[in-house]
């Protein structure tokens, strides 16, 4: 039975607006209906475009819809993609050829089929992201690229800022940030690449470690000081060992009254992976299950797949957990439960500053949350 | 220039109907996808209004397999499915894709089940947009209900639930008829149940929320005899006129309503009057000609004077609902002029 009771993450179209309209000089044309553009231009805060096919456009084709909004964006981006939705990859259209004939090489036009019946949010992503014309300078050592930024992330901008910090402290410039902020699609790539997000890899440029769960952080920025800084560094001899003084400090004082939680994480496979070892290192967490949005990933926690919110409630009715990390969905479905929000969407809540998941404050305010979420918990109970 | 047409889809607005029937499950039949931008928007929208649970939606999964062998068994099957639950009613919609690759998804409905299901038509682009989607919704949840022998009471018809102050609105209607001594019969469709539906006729005047509404009012006119008011009150002298209009439709003398609702609005007006001859200006984005009459006469009554480069102050896109909704204004636009 294929019933998917209240799909809870976005389909590849979605994933493909996000990753380009994160990339400068990039203008992404949704080329399907106007309902296949409300979500995602809602969800990203950046300018996107819709053919905003209707009827008549089905029956006699698409194309002269896509060439009016094309005409209309002239000299305002230097590359535009089409993603096309569900519909024209219905109706088989060849996009390509009504392109090449109207414009050839007058204008460069990436198209990309992007249907959401043909995957998910990461894969749509992906699949943008290697369709992007980039270059990698692999000379190019003093700099690093940072991925895994997604402008559907609530964390991307956080991320960006506190990873560009740490890069600073350790030494290192910042080069393209894939995909969000002020990387634009032809400016060349640096030859190494950190990772803010591990279920958006890009796979571009050589390694250089993530940015996610505090273990990690201290592995990716030792190896990073090590590279970029001759004389040691100000992050391995003071930063990190600071920061984990007052996780440590904190999560112990926590114990002293209450035993660690019992977490459920929803989210991404990888991304939920990384913190709830955090969790375990850290505060002795129990990790009760991890539902993940995206295809599940090998990992030290066994991990199900929890796309739709009936396996949400099913998943959260089974387990009973003290504390939920996930989007506002889990917390709607499990008001009993301390919750801290980690996951797109979280809803009915008031968000202006750029609050980090990655890198040390990320890891830091990760931890801040999840033991005042625990002990506000605690406290109602009592 | 290339933007999209901004009526929305018309799978959102039927759903924006269909899941305000309480105890009733909606099955998109499409991709995944469709049915997660639109119960997202629901969560959003029912997060704001403090409602804890997203409404049951389900979606069919259509995936590259159905799109090319067909999707009418998977339908089946999630009707099947749903059916199981029990629930008073299961609404079904069809997407974009659906309709595209010819699923006869009326004839699915069709199929005889222990609970009612009702199909709205609601192919996304093919079936119009965002307004289609919503009038069809309520046109095709209307067939629940009969006619009966009518009481001075009202069904208040097409709520916006999309819309951010939609109880806000509900409650000011409320009051006004309050004024008037005549009950909300039917909301139709805001957080009712079928039973309620199948009510409808038993009201003696339906109040559309807006003229976009007349559709509905029409086929429920010809259908249920019953009359309608094209809108919920909007600005200061619509709100008294409001008042006239139903006392007369309900044969209700309203000359004391009126004079009470004329008695707030000077007092309402009397607290702002610091504001006299600040300089505003609307946006400048253009507003259509029904939004900027209140606006000028909002303004008019505590002699602002509107000019360019005046306090930029908002004029929303629904206007606020009666008395009540034009003071919340009268604040934003004070803090405006504050700032």
């Amino acid at each position: 039975m294929p019933e998917c009771a209240g799909p809870l993450w976005p389909c590849g179209l979605t994933g493909a607006a996000a990753c380009l309209s994160g990339v400068r000089g990039v203008g992404v044309i949704i080329h399907g209906s106007a309902g296949c553009y409300f979500y995602p231009s809602t969800i990203l805060h950046s300018p996107i475009y819709c053919t905003s096919l209707s009827d008549h456009d089905i029956i006699l084709g698409t194309g002269d819809a896509l060439v009016r909004t094309i005409d209309a964006l002239q000299g305002r981006y230097s590359l535009l993609a089409v993603l096309c939705t569900c519909t024209p990859a219905i109706i088989g259209e060849d996009i390509r050829q009504v392109l090449d004939e109207r414009y050839g090489e007058s204008a460069r036009i990436l198209v990309l089929d992007a249907p959401g019946f043909a995957g998910e949010y990461e894969a749509g992503f992906q699949s943008a992201l290697s369709a992007l014309p980039l270059s990698l300078d692999v000379h190019r050592e003093n700099s690093v690229n940072i991925d895994g930024l997604s402008l559907m992330d609530p964390f991307w901008r956080g991320n960006l800022q506190e990873i560009q910090r740490l890069l600073l402290l350790a030494g290192a410039g910042c080069g393209a940030t894939l995909c969000a902020g002020a990387f634009s699609w032809d400016s060349e790539l640096s030859s190494a690449t950190i990772n803010s997000n591990p279920d958006l890899r890009s796979g571009l440029g050589e390694p250089a470690g993530m940015m996610l769960g505090l273990s990690d952080v201290k592995k990716t920025l030792a190896a990073l000081e090590d590279r970029f800084c001759s004389s040691g560094g100000v992050i391995s001899d003071h930063v990190i060992p600071d920061a984990e003084e007052r996780v440590i400090s904190a999560c112990d004082k926590y114990q002293r009254r209450f035993d660690p939680p019992a977490v459920a994480l929803f989210g991404q496979s990888r991304s939920m992976q990384a913190i709830a070892l955090m969790l375990t290192e850290y505060l002795d967490a129990e990790i009760a299950c991890i539902g993940s949005r995206n295809s599940p990933s090998e990992g030290p926690f066994p991990v199900e797949v929890a796309r739709d919110f009936g396996k949400v409630s099913e998943m959260l009715d089974r387990e009973r957990p003290d504390l939920v990390l996930g989007s506002s969905f889990e917390q709607a479905t499990c008001p009993s439960a301390a919750f801290v929000g980690v996951t797109a969407p979280l809803r009915g809540v008031v968000r202006l500053h750029a609050r980090p998941l990655a890198g040390i404050e990320g890891s830091l305010a990760l931890m801040e949350s999840v033991l005042n979420a625990c002990m506000d918990h605690q406290k109602g109970s009592q | 220039m290339a933007t999209p047409n901004d009526d929305g889809c018309t799978l959102t607005g039927a759903l924006s109907v269909t899941t305000e029937i309480l105890r009733s499950i909606t099955i998109i039949h499409g991709p995944a996808g469709c049915a997660h931008h639109n119960f997202s928007l629901l969560h959003a929208l029912h997060a704001s209004r403090d409602f804890a649970v997203p409404p049951p939606v389900i979606s069919t999964d259509m995936t590259e397999k159905e799109v090319i062998f067909g999707g009418e068994h998977i339908l089946e099957e999630a009707v099947f499915c749903a059916a199981e639950k029990r629930p008073d009613l299961i609404c079904v919609l069809s997407t974009c894709v659906s309709a595209a690759i010819g699923d006869d998804v009326e004839a699915v409905c069709r199929i005889p089940s222990q609970v009612p299901v009702v199909h709205v038509p609601t192919a996304g682009f093919l079936g119009g947009g965002f307004l289609a989607g919503h009038i069809q919704a309520l046109i095709s949840l209307s067939r629940f209900a009969r006619r009966r022998e009518q009481v001075p009471s009202v069904n208040l018809i097409g709520e916006k639930t999309l819309e951010y102050e939609v109880d806000e609105h509900y409650r000011e209607v409320l009051r006004l008829l309050t004024l008037l001594g005549v009950p909300v019969n039917v909301r139709f469709v805001c957080g009712v149940t079928l039973d309620e539906i199948s009510h409808l006729g038993e009201a003696s005047l339906n109040i559309l929320r807006d003229p976009s509404m007349q559709p509905v009012g029409e086929h429920l006119r010809r259908e249920l005899g019953i009359p309608y008011i094209d809108s919920f009150p909007l600005g200061l002298e619509g709100t008294l006129r409001f008042l006239d209009l139903a006392g007369r439709h309900l044969s209700i003398d309203p000359s004391a309503a009126v004079a009470a609702e004329e008695a707030l609005q000077k007092e309402m007006i009397g607290a702002f009057t610091h504001l006299r001859r600040k300089r505003i200006s609307f946006p400048a984005a253009p507003t259509d000609e029904y939004r900027s009459r209140f606006g000028y006469e909002l303004a008019d009554m505590l002699e602002l004077e509107v000019r360019e480069g005046g306090n930029p102050v908002p004029l929303p896109d629904p206007f606020p609902v009666g008395t009540s909704g034009i003071r919340r204004l009268l604040h934003r636009w004070r803090r405006r002029c504050h700032a």
